[in-house]
């Protein structure tokens, strides 16, 4: 699916398909607008990452679906019904795992012991099947050697573990996790992501809330973007990241940089290479090569076009001594959308090079 | 951490969809077991059990002290009486003389009345007068700091968050809360007049003292004595409780509750000693504020209760103000009511972000 418009309220999928779906949703804190006319869909199966720099208004989001915080308009639609009816928010409640921020538990209790609170919390009986669901979570996050344990004498990995085990005990549809990896160490995090990965392979919706873009690139089908409150994309990460695609060219002679640009430019604007839609100057990734003048030439166009463009600036005698496919990242495009450091680099005005790029 | 037994989404969880009510007592039971569990609950408990045995040894000490006290008085020797010194006989002073045998029996006759005193104090049913009175003070001050404590703790953990993630309904965990509290209420005012029971119907008899048969009546003023109690330790923890989802912490709790404790005390002995000075309808009005104060009418509630058929013992005098049972009830309801409904309106509307 491709990138939706923030004013669309609407996904493509089917009404029944959507799991979660937030219609003009806004939040102010006095005269802050914390969440602004958010207008998002969790599709069924979706492992949806809500991207966006620091006060953007992920966890107010996900604080207002889970009843936490009250919207000051619009509304929440959670497993077809709306969270104003009271009765049918609370039912649905229980049938969602959460973290939001810091998992929260009582720090005199053991793992076992909150974990019953947490159950009692969600309307599980006090019954055989839920001490034993508590040990298979327990064992699934790797605490159950820790049982014995007062919270309080946990790390905050293992406080980050327990959050999980608590998201999960009540085999919920939807799953809601806020930083998920937080504190955890680089196994950790893997661990996280391969537990992801399979509730999604198992049919289990996941909303993810997270920093770590690349975590986010390699776990979730779909992503929804915010800035200052408001929605600036939604859709599946490979559509949107295709957009992000083209190819990359340098050269051994700075002066070159400029001359392939202006080339490349003027036929993508006269009409000889349509295939051509943009043009600008992008910086090595960190630890490749520098060509002279250390400046990139980025390409918009297929990447099945590349022998095309080598043609066309082979035709004015200039050769790269470098033409390779672009690796389209989340990071890249979530900069580029959020106006990250990436987007000051992106030259709108091709025919002039960058500074330095002359040397 | 490992992945290999993630569950399934066809599993079945085990998942109860039960009444509002039934929930919400799981809610309350919830609350009592953290209480449990709390080291704060344990060094309290300590404090309150030590506190009973002491009032107990210092009963039993003055209970010794009476039965061994010489009839002696300002340095005469056992079994002779003062006599004031007249001008003739020396001065302005005492003298010692052999006391007459009718003098002999009144003073036995008033130290046996006193030692009886003591040992009634200390044999069942007015031993639950005097545990009932010390829980009043010591019972409400302490479970006011674990009201706070385990109301507040919601919001310093953070765990008031996980609750209504997890579906409990705001109003449901108020009830909660305030049904947890009032069942702390009734074991701990219950557990105490337990204490009082057996201390009465073992140290009084031993000291001589008799167990009354106690009517029907009786067994219900005891039982009505208990709901008093807990009711007065109750309207303090709705205390602690209310100022603890005020401000959102264990210190506002116990803070604002202990404050309130000792406040309202001194307020209403000023407003009831500056009403005597003042005449006229002013002094009046004043003389009749206390009479609406929470920890006024519902301190009283226990103490006109403990009046008949059986009397505990306690003096209607030590009510500040004069009411009716009926009056200090309604008002504690009242107040009941009140802080129940401050909290949840505090709760219902508040976005938590703790």
């Amino acid at each position: 699916m491709d990138a939706i418009p923030v004013s669309s309220p609407k996904g493509s999928a089917p009404a029944d398909d959507v799991i979660l779906r937030t219609v003009g949703l806004t939040k102010r804190y006095g005269q802050r607008l914390a969440v602004n006319q958010l207008n998002l869909d969790i599709h069924r199966g979706d492992v949806f990452g809500l991207l966006g720099p620091n006060g953007s208004g992920k966890t107010t989001t996900l604080r207002m679906a889970l009843g936490l915080v009250w919207p000051t308009s619009g509304d929440i639609e959670i497993f077809g019904g709306s969270i104003t009816n009271t009765e049918h928010h609370r039912l649905a409640l229980q049938r969602i795992g959460a973290i939001v921020e810091q998992p929260a538990f009582y720090p005199f209790l053991t793992g076992p012991e909150n974990l019953r609170g947490v159950a009692t919390f969600a309307g599980m009986a006090d019954s055989a099947a839920t001490r034993a669901r508590i040990d298979e979570v327990l064992t699934l996050v790797s605490l159950a050697e820790r049982r014995r344990d007062s919270y309080k004498k946990y790390s905050l990995g293992m406080k980050q573990r327990l959050g999980i085990a608590a998201a999960l005990l009540n085999n919920p549809e939807l799953v809601i996790l806020d930083e998920p990896t937080n504190g955890l160490d680089p196994a950790g995090m893997v661990e996280v992501r391969a537990l992801i990965s399979r509730l999604a392979q198992e049919g289990i919706t996941v909303l993810l809330s997270s920093h770590l873009l690349h975590e986010v690139q390699q776990v979730c089908t779909r992503v929804g973007i915010l800035k200052e409150g408001s929605l600036l994309a939604q859709g599946e990460v490979n559509s949107l990241l295709a957009t992000e695609g083209g190819l990359v060219l340098s050269f051994a002679e700075a002066q070159m940089l400029p001359r392939a640009a202006e080339v490349l430019h003027t036929a993508g604007q006269s009409g000889s290479a349509p295939w051509i839609r943009g043009v600008h100057y992008v910086p090595p990734e960190p630890g490749a090569w520098i060509p002279p003048g250390g400046w990139l030439l980025a390409v918009d166009a297929p990447v099945e076009r590349a022998a095309d463009a080598n043609a066309l600036l082979a035709g004015q005698g200039i050769y790269a001594a470098e033409l390779r496919r672009r690796e389209a990242s989340l990071e890249q495009y979530f900069l580029a959308l959020t106006g990250g450091t990436a987007t000051a680099t992106r030259a709108e005005a091709p025919v002039s090079a960058p500074q330095g790029g002359t040397k | 951490m490992t992945a290999a037994t993630a569950p399934t989404a066809t599993a079945t969880a085990p998942r109860s969809l039960g009444p509002w009510l039934a929930q919400t007592l799981r809610l309350a039971g919830w609350m009592l077991f953290q209480a449990r569990r709390r080291v704060m609950t344990k060094v309290l408990g300590g404090i309150l059990l030590a506190g009973f045995l002491l009032l107990t040894g210092g009963e039993l000490l003055a209970y010794v002290a009476i039965s061994n006290q010489s009839p002696a008085r300002n340095g005469c020797p056992p079994a002779a009486v003062q006599t004031q010194e007249t001008e003739s006989n020396g001065g302005a002073g005492f003298t010692c003389q052999e006391p007459t045998p009718e003098q002999l029996e009144d003073i036995k006759r008033a130290q046996q009345q006193e030692v009886n005193s003591q040992v009634q104090g200390l044999t069942f049913p007015v031993s639950l007068g005097r545990v009932g009175t010390f829980t009043s003070f010591l019972g409400v001050l302490l479970l006011c700091i674990l009201a706070g404590a385990l109301v507040g703790g919601e919001y310093a953990a953070g765990t008031v968050r996980l609750a209504i993630s997890r579906g409990v309904g705001r109003g449901q965990l108020v009830a909660a809360q305030a049904l947890g509290l009032a069942a702390l209420a009734l074991i701990v005012a219950g557990a105490m007049l337990v204490l009082g029971a057996l201390s009465g119907v073992v140290i009084g008899p031993a000291l001589g003292g008799h167990i009354p048969g106690l009517p029907f009546g009786g067994w219900l003023e005891l039982g009505a004595y208990w709901l008093a109690l807990s009711l007065n330790i109750f309207i303090f923890e709705l205390v602690a409780m209310f100022f603890a989802i005020l401000g959102r912490s264990t210190a506002a709790g116990i803070g604002a509750a202990l404050g309130y404790l000792v406040g309202e005390s001194i307020v209403s002995t000023i407003f009831v000693a500056v009403s005597q000075g003042i005449p006229g309808e002013f002094g009046q009005f004043l003389g009749h504020i206390p009479e609406w104060l929470l920890g006024v009418n519902s301190g009283a509630v226990p103490v006109y209760v403990s009046q008949s058929p059986v009397d505990l013992g306690i003096s209607t005098n030590s009510v500040l103000v004069k009411l009716t049972t009926g009056h200090a009830l309604a008002v504690t309801l009242g107040y009941c009511v009140l802080l129940i409904g401050l909290s949840y309106a505090l709760v219902r509307t508040r976005d938590i972000t703790d």
